[in-house]
C-alpha cells in the first residue's frame, strides 16, 4: 500500500506542477471576470468590504453588474491578501482545485471500484489522467468559479459515499453542495441528482430505513443553505441576466416552428400531435447535448473559444479514444451501477449548459470532467491489463507512445504559442492600458479614460489605490465612474482645455481630437492614448 | 419429414416472404411521387439526363465527344461516366425525364436492400438480416438518396454487391472475380468510391486471406482484373479528366494550414524539432482528424444531417432517433464477440469514412453514404440484442410493456420522418431544387414569337442545361455548334435563339427571364413562374 501513496504523491507533484509553473503568466492577461473577482478580493483583502462598501458574508457579489457567487472570491481574498493582488493570485484558487480534484478522484475511484481487485492501480491512472488532460489543466490555470464548483460537487460526492458508515456525513455532503452552489450556480440541479444517485448506488435493503432518512437530511440540508442566496436582494436581478442570452426557455423557434407546420398540415390532430412545439424544443435541447458529444469536439478541436480552449487540442487527448471505448465497454459488461452512475452524472453536467445556445461550452459542462475522466481512466487501466496478458507489448508500447506525444505537444503549443494566440480572448490590450496609466498616474493631474466604463476594473485592479476611496466612489449602475485622479466615460468638451489630463481611449475615438499614440492593440481592440500637454 | 425440419422450413418461408414484402415497401417508399418529391431535377441531374439523350440518340455526350469512358466534361467538372450509361434504357422507356434521370438510384437503392439480406445470410444469419433490410428499407438516408439521380447510390449498389462477393468468396474463390469487377464499376461511378473501394478490397482481402489463398488462380484472376480496371483511371490521374473533382474540394489545395504551419515555427525560432513538430503533415493531419470525426457527431447523424437541403430534410438526421440506442448495443456486441465479421462493419464504416474527410465539406451526406448499410448492420445486431434482452425479462406485464413502449416509440418516429418527408419537404426544399425551371421553359416557348431572341438570367445556375432537357433539344444540332459556342468552361452560354448570361441585354423586342426585382419600368411582363410556398422565382418579360 505504501507504493501507492508514493506514487500518488508523485502525481500530485506533476499535478501541481503544471498548473503553477508560470501561472498568472501563462495565459497572459485576465479576463473581465477575473479582474471582478481580483478588484473585489483585493478589497475584501484591505478592508473586509467588497467594492461596493457591503461586508464580505453577502451570499451575492454584485460586482460590476454581473452578481457573481461568493466563494471562489473569498478564496482569492486569502490568496491576494497573502500574494498580493497580481493575476498569480486571483488564479492560484483553481490551480489549487485541480491538485485537490486529483487528490479526490483517487479516493472517488477507490470507492466505486471497491470490490475490484486492482482498484488502486485504476485510481492511479485516472488521478494521472486527470492531472494532465487539457480539459483539466486549462480550467485550473484560470480564475472561472466553474473548477472550484466542480472541485466542490467532487467532495460533496465522497462525503456522500461514506453516509453508509458515519450517517451524520450526509450534513456535511449537503453543506458541501452548498458550497459547491454558492461557487457557480449551475451546480443546483446537478448535486440534488448526484446525491440521489449516490444513494441509489450505495443502497442495501437491511438498513433501508437509514438510507432514507440520510438522505432526506442531506437534501434538506442542502437546500436550507440555499436560502441566504434566494432571500438576497440581487437573486431576482441574477436570475434575470442569466436567461437573457439567448436560450431554449426564452426561445421562440419552438412554437413557431410547431404552428408553421400544423398550419401546412391543416392543423388536423394528427398534424397537432406530431408537431407539438415540446418536440422542437425537445429536439433543440438534444442537438446542444450532441454538440458537447461529437468526437471532434471531444478529441481533436475542443471549445472554439480560445479562453477555453486553445484550438489544436480536443479536451481530452486523441489517445483517450481507445481508453473511453473501452472504459464503457467494461463498466457495460461487469460494472453496470458504476457505469449508470458516472453515466447520469456526465449527463446531468451537460444538461445546464445545453440550454444556452452556445454550445459546445468547455467551461459550463465542466461539472462533467470526473465522470468523464473516470471512465477514460477505468479504461485506460482495462486496456494496457488486457493488452499485456495478450503479450501484445507492442500496442502497449504505441498508445503510451502516442499519450505522450499528445502531452509533450499540447503543453508545448499552451506554453509557446496560446499566449500569442489567445492575447486578444484574454484582453490583453486592456492590461497594458491600466499598467500604462498605473505608471504614468503621477506626472498628470487628471486622467480621463474614454472607452467602455467597465475598464475601470483594470485600473483599480493594476493601480495602487485605497480601496476605501473606490468603495466610496461614485457609481452608475454598478460601475465606477470617477475616484481619485480618475474619470470615465465621454466628456464634456472643456475637458480637453484642462492642462495636464491624460485621455485615454479606443484609437478611433481618441482620433477626432488629437494624435493619439497608441498603448496597444489586439483584434477589435485598439487602446491608446493623448494628453493636453501636446 | 422431422419436425424439426418442418419447423426450420416453414420459418424460412416467413422469412423470405417477410423480406419480400419489405423490398416491396422499399420499392414504395422509393417510388412514390419520385417525380414531384423532390419537386424538381436540380442542375446535376438535368445533366445526366441530357448527356445521357445525347448517348442514345447519337453516341456522342452534347459536346461531341464519342462513348466517354472515364468521365463526361458536362459543366468543366468532369463527372464520372458509368451513371450516364445506366440512365440510357430509362430514356428509351420514360422518355427524357426525371423520373429516367432517377431510376437508376431508385433501383440501387432496393438492390442494396436485397444485397444486403444476401450478405447477413453469409456472415451471420437471417434474423440479423431480417432486421437489417427492414431499417435499411426505411433509412431516411437511403429513402433520400435513392429518390435522387445521385451517383453515390449507385457507386454503393456496386461496393455492396463486391462485399458480399467477397464474402462468399471465402467457401466459393471464384467470386472474387465477380468481386473484382463490381467493385472495379463503382470506380467508375462516383468520386469516393476510387478512396474506398481498394482500401475496402485490400482489407477484406487480407481479413480472409487464408481463405481465399487455397485457390490461387482465382485471386491472381480477380486481382489481374482489378488492375485493368483501374488502369485508365491511373493514367489519367493528373488530367481534369479524374483530378478536377479533387483539386476543387480537397483539404491539400488550402492555404491557411501551411501558413499555419509557417507561423508556429517561427514563433519557436525555426529548430529541428520545431520544424518536425509542426511540420505541414501534422496540421493537416489535425484538419483532417477533425473533418473525419466531425462525421460522427450525433447531431449530423441522429437530428440534423448536413447543411445542404438536397442531401436531407434537415429536420431529421440521417439515421432514426432510436438507432442512436441500437448502434451503442450494436458496438457492444462487437466488442464482445470480437468475431471477423464484425471487423469487416467496422472496417467499412471506417474507410467510408475517409472521402468525405480529405474535402472542405465534412460531414457529408453524399460522401459518407458507402457505409450506410454498416449502420443498418450495426443497428441490427443491437436490435436483435436488445429483443433477445427484453424478451428475458421474467416479469410479463414488464415484458410486454417494454415491447409495446419500444415498438410504439420506433412507428412514430417513422410517422413522423415519413409524414414530414411526404408532405413538407418539398415545398420547404423547392428553392434548393431549382424549382421553376420546368414551368419557365415551356412558359418561354408559349410565348416566344417565331424570329425572338430569348434571354435567361444564369442567377440560379446552369440555365443553358434546363432548356436543353425541358425542350428535348436536338444533340446533333449541340454537337456541331459546340466547337464555337459561347461557353463559360463548358457550360453553354447559347443555344439556337436562346442566351444565357449575367447582364441583361438591352436589345429590343427581346423575351426575358430573371430573378424577380430586376424588372425595368420599360417593358411588358408577361407572366411570372411562383414557388410552391407562393413566392415568385421568374420574371418573364419582353423589352421595348
Amino acid at each position: 500500500m505504501k507504493n501507492n501513496t508514493i506514487l500518488l504523491l508523485i502525481i500530485l507533484v506533476v499535478a501541481a506542477a503544471l498548473r503553477l509553473y508560470k501561472l498568472g503568466t501563462v495565459p497572459a492577461s485576465m479576463y473581465i471576470d477575473e479582474v471582478a473577482i481580483g478588484v473585489d478580493a483585493k478589497s475584501i483583502a484591505q478592508t473586509g468590504r467588497d467594492i461596493h462598501g457591503n461586508a464580505w458574508y453577502q451570499p451575492i457579489f454584485p460586482s460590476y453588474g454581473d452578481f457573481k457567487l461568493p466563494v471562489y472570491i473569498w478564496l482569492a481574498s486569502l490568496t491576494v491578501k497573502f500574494f498580493g493582488a497580481t493575476e498569480f493570485a486571483v488564479r492560484l484558487p483553481s490551480a489549487i482545485a485541480g491538485v485537490i480534484s486529483v487528490y479526490c478522484v483517487y479516493h472517488l475511484i477507490c470507492l466505486l471500484f471497491s470490490s475490484h481487485k486492482r482498484k488502486e492501480v485504476i485510481a492511479l491512472s485516472t488521478a494521472f489522467l486527470l492531472a494532465i488532460t487539457p480539459w483539466s489543466l486549462l480550467f485550473s490555470r484560470t480564475g472561472f468559479e466553474g473548477h472550484v464548483g466542480q472541485m466542490m460537487l467532487l467532495v460533496s460526492v465522497l462525503c456522500a459515499f461514506t453516509i453508509q458508515k458515519r450517517a451524520w456525513m450526509s450534513v456535511v455532503a449537503g453543506l458541501m453542495g452548498g458550497v459547491a452552489t454558492y461557487s457557480y450556480f449551475s451546480v443546483r440541479f446537478v448535486f440534488p441528482v448526484l446525491f440521489i444517485a449516490v444513494f441509489v448506488l450505495t443502497f442495501r435493503k437491511k438498513t433501508w430505513r437509514q438510507s432514507l432518512f440520510t438522505l432526506m437530511l442531506g437534501l434538506f440540508v442542502f437546500f436550507f443553505t440555499l436560502i441566504p442566496m434566494i432571500r438576497s436582494p440581487h437573486y431576482r436581478p441574477m436570475e434575470i441576466l442569466r436567461y437573457s442570452t439567448k436560450n431554449i426557455v426564452s426561445d421562440t423557434y419552438p412554437v413557431i416552428r410547431s404552428n408553421e407546420l400544423r398550419d401546412a398540415d391543416n392543423n388536423t390532430l394528427f398534424s397537432r400531435v406530431i408537431h407539438h412545439r415540446y418536440y422542437y424544443a425537445g429536439k433543440t435541447l438534444m442537438g446542444h447535448v450532441g454538440d458537447h458529444l461529437n468526437p471532434a469536439y471531444l478529441f481533436v478541436t475542443g471549445d472554439k473559444n480560445l479562453r477555453h480552449g486553445t484550438g489544436v487540442v480536443g479536451i481530452l487527448y486523441f489517445s483517450y479514444i481507445p481508453f473511453l471505448v473501452v472504459g464503457i465497454y467494461v463498466c457495460a459488461k461487469r460494472y453496470r451501477k458504476v457505469g449508470i452512475f458516472l453515466l447520469c452524472w456526465f449527463i446531468v453536467a451537460l444538461l445546464p449548459a445545453s440550454v444556452p445556445y452556445d454550445t459546445p461550452h468547455a467551461l459550463r459542462s465542466l461539472n462533467g470532467l470526473i465522470p468523464l475522466i473516470s471512465l477514460v481512466g477505468f479504461g485506460a487501466y482495462e486496456l494496457f491489463f488486457w493488452l499485456y496478458q495478450k503479450h501484445l507489448f507492442v500496442f502497449i508500447a504505441v498508445i503510451s507512445g502516442g499519450l505522450s506525444l499528445n502531452a509533450i505537444f499540447f503543453i508545448h503549443d499552451y506554453f509557446s504559442h496560446y499566449p500569442q494566440r489567445s492575447a486578444e480572448a484574454w484582453s490583453a490590450s486592456r492590461k497594458a492600458m491600466a499598467i500604462y496609466v498605473r505608471d504614468h498616474e503621477k506626472e498628470y493631474k487628471n486622467i480621463r479614460v474614454l472607452a467602455d466604463e467597465r475598464l475601470f476594473l483594470w485600473i483599480v485592479f493594476y493601480g495602487n489605490y485605497d480601496m476605501r476611496i473606490i468603495q466610496r466612489a461614485e457609481e452608475k449602475g454598478y460601475a465606477k465612474v470617477a475616484f481619485e485622479k480618475v474619470g470615465f466615460g465621454f466628456p464634456i468638451q472643456n475637458e480637453f482645455t484642462v492642462p495636464n489630463t491624460l485621455i485615454i481611449g479606443q484609437m478611433a475615438d481618441l482620433n477626432e481630437f488629437s494624435k493619439p499614440t497608441l498603448i496597444s492593440s489586439e483584434g477589435n481592440e485598439s487602446l491608446g492614448y493623448t494628453d493636453t500637454r501636446k | 419429414m422431422s419436425t424439426m425440419e418442418k419447423k426450420t422450413e416453414k420459418r424460412a418461408w416467413i422469412y423470405r416472404w417477410a423480406v419480400v414484402g419489405i423490398v416491396v415497401l422499399a420499392l414504395f417508399l422509393r417510388l412514390y411521387r419520385v417525380t414531384t418529391i423532390p419537386p424538381s431535377p436540380y442542375w446535376e441531374e438535368a445533366a445526366l439526363g441530357y448527356d445521357a439523350y445525347s448517348i442514345l440518340k447519337t453516341g456522342k455526350d452534347y459536346h461531341g465527344n464519342a462513348f466517354p469512358l472515364l468521365a463526361f466534361p458536362s459543366f468543366g467538372d468532369y463527372k464520372p461516366s458509368l451513371y450516364f450509361y445506366t440512365i440510357v434504357p430509362f430514356i428509351q422507356v420514360f422518355g427524357l425525364d426525371v423520373l429516367a434521370v432517377r431510376m437508376p438510384s431508385i433501383l440501387a437503392g432496393v438492390g442494396i436492400v436485397i444485397v444486403l439480406y444476401f450478405l447477413a445470410k453469409e456472415l451471420w444469419d437471417e434474423r440479423i438480416g431480417l432486421l437489417a433490410v427492414m431499417f435499411y428499407a426505411v433509412q431516411p438516408w437511403s429513402i433520400q438518396i435513392s429518390r435522387v439521380g445521385f451517383e453515390t447510390n449507385l457507386a454503393t449498389f456496386f461496393i455492396v454487391l463486391g462485399i458480399w462477393a467477397m464474402v462468399r468468396a471465402r467457401k466459393h474463390p471464384w467470386f472474387l472475380l465477380f468481386a473484382a469487377v463490381s467493385m472495379g464499376l463503382s470506380l467508375y461511378t462516383y468520386h469516393s468510391a476510387r478512396i474506398v473501394a481498394p482500401l475496402l478490397g485490400m482489407g477484406i482481402g487480407f481479413l480472409w486471406f487464408k481463405e481465399y489463398w487455397k485457390d490461387r488462380k482465382a485471386c491472381v484472376v480477380a486481382f489481374c482484373t482489378v488492375c485493368v480496371m483501374f488502369v485508365p483511371i491511373l493514367w489519367n490521374a493528373r488530367s481534369p479528366i479524374i483530378a478536377q473533382r479533387a483539386t476543387e474540394t480537397s483539404i491539400f489545395s488550402l492555404l491557411q494550414p501551411i501558413v499555419e504551419s509557417n507561423t508556429l515555427r517561427d514563433q519557436d525560432g525555426g529548430g529541428v524539432i520545431s520544424k518536425l513538430m509542426h511540420h505541414r503533415v501534422i496540421v493537416f493531419g489535425h484538419l483532417f482528424a477533425s473533418k473525419y470525426f466531425a462525421q460522427f457527431s450525433p447531431d449530423f447523424l441522429f437530428l440534423y444531417g448536413d447543411d445542404n437541403m438536397r442531401h436531407g430534410t434537415q429536420e431529421f438526421g440521417v439515421l432514426h432517433h432510436w438507432e442512436f440506442f441500437t448502434l451503442l448495443v450494436g458496438l457492444y456486441v462487437m466488442m464482445e464477440k470480437k468475431k471477423k465479421e464484425y471487423w469487416l462493419i467496422l472496417m467499412w464504416i471506417g474507410l467510408a469514412g475517409i472521402p468525405a474527410a480529405l474535402t472542405t465539406v465534412s460531414p457529408h451526406t453524399l460522401r459518407f453514404l458507402i457505409s450506410s448499410p454498416a449502420f443498418a448492420f450495426l443497428s441490427a445486431i443491437g436490435g436483435i440484442r436488445i429483443f433477445e434482452g427484453v424478451l428475458h425479462i421474467k416479469h410479463v406485464m414488464l415484458k410486454g410493456v417494454l415491447f409495446f413502449v419500444l415498438t410504439t416509440w420506433i412507428l412514430f418516429d417513422l410517422t413522423m420522418y415519413l409524414h414530414y418527408y411526404f408532405t413538407h419537404y418539398a415545398s420547404a426544399s423547392a428553392r434548393d431544387w431549382q424549382f421553376g425551371y420546368r414551368e419557365l421553359i415551356s412558359a418561354l416557348e408559349r410565348n416566344k414569337k417565331p424570329d425572338q431572341k430569348v434571354f435567361i438570367t444564369r442567377e440560379q445556375g446552369r440555365p443553358s442545361i434546363y432548356y436543353l432537357f425541358f425542350t428535348a433539344y436536338d444533340p446533333k444540332k449541340v454537337q456541331e455548334h459546340d466547337r464555337v459556342a459561347v461557353k463559360d468552361q463548358q457550360e453553354l452560354l447559347e443555344v439556337g435563339s436562346y442566351r444565357f448570361g449575367v447582364a441583361i441585354p438591352l436589345d429590343k423586342g427581346m423575351l426575358v427571364a430573371s430573378s424577380p426585382g430586376k424588372r425595368p419600368s420599360t417593358s411588358i411582363l408577361k407572366t411570372s413562374i411562383y414557388l410552391p410556398n407562393g413566392s415568385v422565382v421568374w420574371d418573364i418579360w419582353e423589352q421595348k
